[in-house]
């Protein structure tokens, strides 16, 4: 993130530490620069949306520590989105108005809601260790199937909060886009994932992923690591949870159903699982998808269906193609463009064939707010199908990583790297 | 203290015993559309290892198919004319939803886990997920919300109850039940008369007044009277409907045992699930079985939509989330029953459908989902390979 | 018989064979011997249909059988009892003989499993009980059992006699012998290159992905190369 300056080096220590706080600082100036160009230029819609980002970054990175870097298959990560939310909920609802008489000072806001971060920390982290307890007997599909049981469970319960409004939910106060502190708990995450991953610590929990038995045959304590992946990143989310309550100031049950977790487990999966960067960069553009979709004119229904089958048809040959041909990573990825602009005239010239039928011709046009989910399946589904092990796979982002990307795509003069 | 009232705003009703035989028979009941679900997921994974998220919205395009079946009879919501009540329609009903149900099934198999077959587990786990959203979500860009199939019209015998008396009434007060109706008939009838006369003033005189609190009171001591005198006495009602449903399941249940341990195929279908690649040198069609197997689970989970659809539920809808809640639950009785395990999944529906009734019984009604998932990771802790199944510990 | 002509088979981008050619003719015993990982699992596992050659053709009984499915490979007469043996422990003795008669309908099912009862008594004692409580041993005889019960023409053994006590190895090298004196021709892989060259009428040595050295069994077992890396010097 911010490059370390100079600094003797005689002392590893002592660098270690000026380097990290230089980081930290950094963080925390590069978060107040955000938040003072999303409110002064943007729209407030889009200042939203700049805070929402930050949210899912959050929760994506958060459930990387669980998922990707710890190799535990959590699919219930709203639910810990949702106890930091209603933590603040319960907590402002009951003690917000006496706060606001007693301490009249500035940023009062931005004061209460660090302070509701912190319980809302305590409250999810909690949950996170219940959770992470029966991580130690079940493990793959059975322990996905717990976690998601949870997220329902804790759904349900609310649903019966009936101070909180239970099922229709309740408005909250105060009502307040704290975008600077949203990023820098988006930059915590990542940064905390980061050193996890360069400390001794780190290659314990990459150690459970890889191998559980070589793992306690190494002295690494499997029990400590897996709840703590839980606890750190159930952490996380509840403390995103309590900015997004009160950005969005009307908290309910309807609010985190199962969709959401599938949503962060998508950005994971998507960015790579393991990687920090790829759960980064796919948590703030997935969410920007469906965003943008809200932006789209309404599609005729006819070029959906279009659409629909010309995407089948593509997706199919496109599968074949990848499955079957061995030829250079740079003629396979010229071949698959190829079939992919063949599939997109397809689908155009399918719509518009499709529009003459009456009966389809005459359904109403379908908005681009009612794709939102859909798009996020097929990206799941096409993912899987082409890249199972997301676009990052298990790299980070950097330069160099998109170099020797490109050198193996791109056409090269010199042979090799042909298989 | 204010907590109880924020977070526990729940009733403790009073629990009546007397109503607990007709609770448990209800649970059973609803617990077999469960328990045919569940078959499915459990065929299916006891062959991939893959929990098929989709397979509750099998079930929901069964249901569909069942409710554009019966449109075509001329059942729709705001039909004019009452249709011609047919038993053969019902089978036309549940025999198309089993067809597009086990069309449904085979195709995503075909698309959606085919291809992944050779990459981790987790990679189908995830593209069942998503397959389950886009189906949903996809769903709902083409396929109406409706009120479901309007059976009770169609089919007389299928509405009927079944009463069986399990405790008689108490005899002694039939005398007083009989003597309150008689009481109740004859002041109804003097403030009926009254009433005649009364026709055009506006307010009632003094004596009617009288006359019509007196009906009033006789109506309610007879009501009371006849509460005494069932309450005295314990019974169980079933609906006809649920009835079928119940042995539809066991008679599948039966079938599906039989297949899978004493018939050739059978065979097959384990030994697939045991190793892909022995299974293929013994000259097994791997992917003949895996499509079979999805076409035995699709084609139950559709025949389950079709009763489940044309059961009266009040208030019920038929839209692309039909199958999100009957398909989890389905999937947490599959797994409590061991997962794999045929008789498993029909006891796990079958528990899970009590279950939720005893919670509903209790009072809690709104509770009565989140029982299913605190069951669940209650059996999952105690019992990690659930209440039959013996298979050794998951790997990925 | 069994005609390899130069295949080549990749596990992604991991070469395993490498232009591998070999033949078997009708009623012969054929050795492959090599050491761990080069590449004789591999070899059978591409001849039953289980991996697909990327390049080189397959022939059997003068029939293009690369590409072919494992099931259809089956049906053309070739079994295969796999490393590990990979009987199916979920069932009964019977029932893992029975599914090697998967491919036939014929009413010899029942004469044919009452042949390999015979063949190996044992398991007739154990014929109801669940083939995971048996024994290494017999475990092994069963799958060589259940490979019999197909009735193939060739039968390919993948390392039999591994991780068998001595008087068990000569018991299964014995039934080997048996097996192909009443017409059932044998490729047999095995790391235990003696008793393998012992019963072979030819054999292959296979390293690194590619066959170094063939020739009869006799042969072999005087060859200073083979003698110096495989029988102990």
């Amino acid at each position: 993130m911010v490059a370390s300056p100079p600094v003797s080096k005689s002392n590893p220590v002592a660098k270690s530490l000026v380097s990290g706080i230089l980081s930290a600082v950094g963080c925390v100036a590069l978060a107040f620069l955000v938040q003072y160009i999303s409110g002064q230029f943007l729209s407030s819609y889009a200042n939203g949306l700049v805070f929402q980002a930050a949210t899912f970054v959050t929760l994506a990175v958060s459930l990387n520590i669980v998922n990707g870097i710890t190799g535990q298959f959590s699919i219930g990560h709203y639910a810990f989105f949702q106890i930091g939310a209603y933590t603040t909920g319960a907590l402002s609802l009951l003690f917000w108005k006496k706060f606001q008489g007693a301490a009249n000072v500035p940023m009062q806001e931005d004061i209460w809601i660090v302070l509701m971060m912190f319980f809302g920390i305590i409250t999810s982290a909690f949950a996170g260790w219940i959770v992470g307890l029966p991580s130690l007997r079940l493990r793959g599909d059975y322990l996905a199937i717990v976690t998601l049981g949870f997220g329902e469970i804790i759904r349900i319960s609310a649903e019966n909060f009936t101070f909180m409004g239970g099922a229709t939910g309740t408005k909250i106060a105060p009502e307040k886009t704290v975008v600077w502190l949203a990023w820098l708990l988006a930059f915590a995450a990542i940064g905390l994932s980061r050193n996890l991953l360069k400390s001794v610590h780190g290659l314990a929990f990459l150690s459970v992923r890889e191998d559980e038995i070589a793992a306690t045959a190494m002295g690494v304590n499997i029990t400590r690591t897996k709840v703590a992946a839980f606890v750190i990143g159930s952490a996380f989310a509840g403390a995103a949870g309590v900015l997004y309550a009160h950005q969005q100031t009307f908290i309910s049950p309807d609010l985190f159903k199962m969709d959401g977790s599938f949503i962060v487990l998508t950005m994971v999966i998507f960015g790579g699982t393991g990687s920090i960067t790829g759960s980064a960069l796919a948590g703030a553009s997935l969410f920007y998808l469906p965003e943008a979709l809200r932006e789209l004119p309404p599609v005729p229904f006819a070029s959906l269906v279009g659409i629909v089958l010309g995407l089948i048809a593509t997706i199919g040959a496109l599968k074949r193609y990848s499955d079957q041909s061995h030829a250079k990573t740079s003629v396979k990825a010229a071949t698959m463009i190829g079939i992919i602009v063949v599939g997109i005239v397809f689908m155009a010239i399918l719509g518009k064939l499709l529009s003459f039928v009456p009966s389809i011709s005459a359904h109403a046009p379908i908005q681009g707010s009612q794709l939102r989910l859909v798009v996020f399946a097929v990206t799941l589904i096409v993912l899987m199908l082409f890249r199972p092990q997301g676009v990052f796979a298990h790299h980070e982002f950097s330069w160099k990583w998109l170099r020797s990307v490109l050198a193996r795509v791109l056409p090269k003069q010199k042979e090799g790297l042909s298989s | 203290m204010v907590l109880h009232g924020l977070f526990l705003g729940l009733p403790l009703a009073a629990l009546d015993i007397r109503t607990l035989p007709q609770q448990i028979v209800n649970g059973l009941l609803n617990g077999s559309i469960y328990a045919l679900i569940a078959l499915g997921y459990t065929m299916v994974y006891g062959i991939l290892k893959l929990i098929n998220f989709a397979h509750g919205e099998v079930f929901m395009l069964g249901a569909y198919t069942s409710l554009f079946v019966s449109w075509a009879f001329g059942f729709t919501p705001n039909a004019t004319v009452e249709p011609q009540t047919q038993v053969w329609y019902l089978l036309v009903m549940i025999v198309a939803s089993m067809t597009v149900s086990g069309l449904a099934g085979v195709l995503i198999e075909r698309f959606a886990y085919r291809p992944l077959r050779n990459q981790p587990r987790i990679a189908s786990l995830i593209t069942a997920i998503g397959m389950s959203m886009l189906l949903q979500y996809g769903g709902q860009l083409f396929l109406p919300n409706s009120p479901p199939p309007n059976i009770d019209a169609m089919i007389n015998p299928y509405r009927g109850n079944v009463n069986i008396t399990l405790v008689k009434s108490n005899e002694n007060l039939v005398a007083a039940m009989k003597s309150a109706e008689q009481t109740k008939l004859t002041a109804d009838s003097a403030w009926d008369a009254q009433k005649k006369l009364e026709e055009n003033s506006f307010y009632p005189s003094a004596k009617g007044q009288a006359l019509q609190d007196a009906a009033q009171k006789a109506d309610r001591d007879y009501i009371e009277a006849q509460g005494k005198y069932n309450n005295s006495g314990v019974s169980i009602l079933m609906p006809v409907g649920r009835i079928i449903t119940t042995v539809v399941t066991f008679i599948l249940m039966g079938v599906l045992s039989y297949l899978i341990l004493f018939t050739k195929r059978g065979r097959a279908m384990r030994a697939v699930s045991h190793d892909f690649d022995s299974a293929a040198l013994m000259g097994i069609n791997v992917n003949s079985i895996v499509t079979f197997t999805f076409i035995l689970g699709s084609t139950l989970a559709g025949a389950a939509a079709m009763m489940d659809a044309t059961l009266y539920q009040p208030g019920l809808q038929i839209n692309t989330f039909f199958g999100l809640l009957p398909g989890v639950k389905a999937f947490v009785a599959a797994v409590i029953g061991g997962i794999g395990n045929v008789p498993g999944a029909v006891v796990g529906g079958l528990l899970m459908g009590v279950i939720e009734s005893l919670v509903g019984w209790a009072g809690y009604t709104s509770w009565q989902d989140a029982a299913a998932f605190v069951v669940l990771i209650v059996v999952l802790l105690v019992r990690p390979n659930g209440l039959f199944g013996s298979t050794a510990a998951e790997k990925v | 018989m069994l005609t390899i002509d130069h295949i080549d088979v990749y596990y992604g981008a991991i070469q395993a064979l490498r232009g591998v050619s070999l033949n078997v003719n009708q009623g012969e015993i054929v050795a492959i011997i090599g050491s761990n990982g080069a590449g004789k699992s591999t070899l059978l596992r591409t001849i039953s249909g289980l991996l697909k050659p990327r390049t080189g053709t397959i022939q059997f009984q003068d029939k293009t059988i690369s590409g072919v499915p494992a099931d259809q490979i089956v049906k053309l007469g070739i079994s295969h009892s796999p490393e590990g043996r990979r009987i199916f422990t979920n069932m009964t003795v019977s029932e893992n003989l029975l599914l090697g008669a998967y491919i036939r309908k014929d009413a010899e099912i029942e004469k044919d499993l009452e042949k390999v009862l015979l063949r190996f008594p044992r398991l007739r004692e154990r014929i109801k009980q669940s083939s995971g409580t048996l024994s290494g041993g017999e475990q092994q005889m069963l799958a060589i059992g259940r490979a019999l019960m197909s009735r193939p023409s060739l039968l390919l053994l993948d390392e039999p006699s591994l991780g068998l006590a001595p008087n068990l190895v000569t018991e299964i090298f014995s039934i080997v012998n048996d097996v192909n004196k009443d017409g059932t021709t044998v490729l047999i892989v095995e790391q235990n290159a003696h008793r393998a060259l012992e019963v072979a009428h030819r054999a292959y040595v296979i390293e690194t992905g590619s066959i170094v050295i063939e020739g009869s069994g006799k042969e072999l077992l005087e060859d200073s190369r083979v003698k110096e890396a495989y029988l102990g010097g």
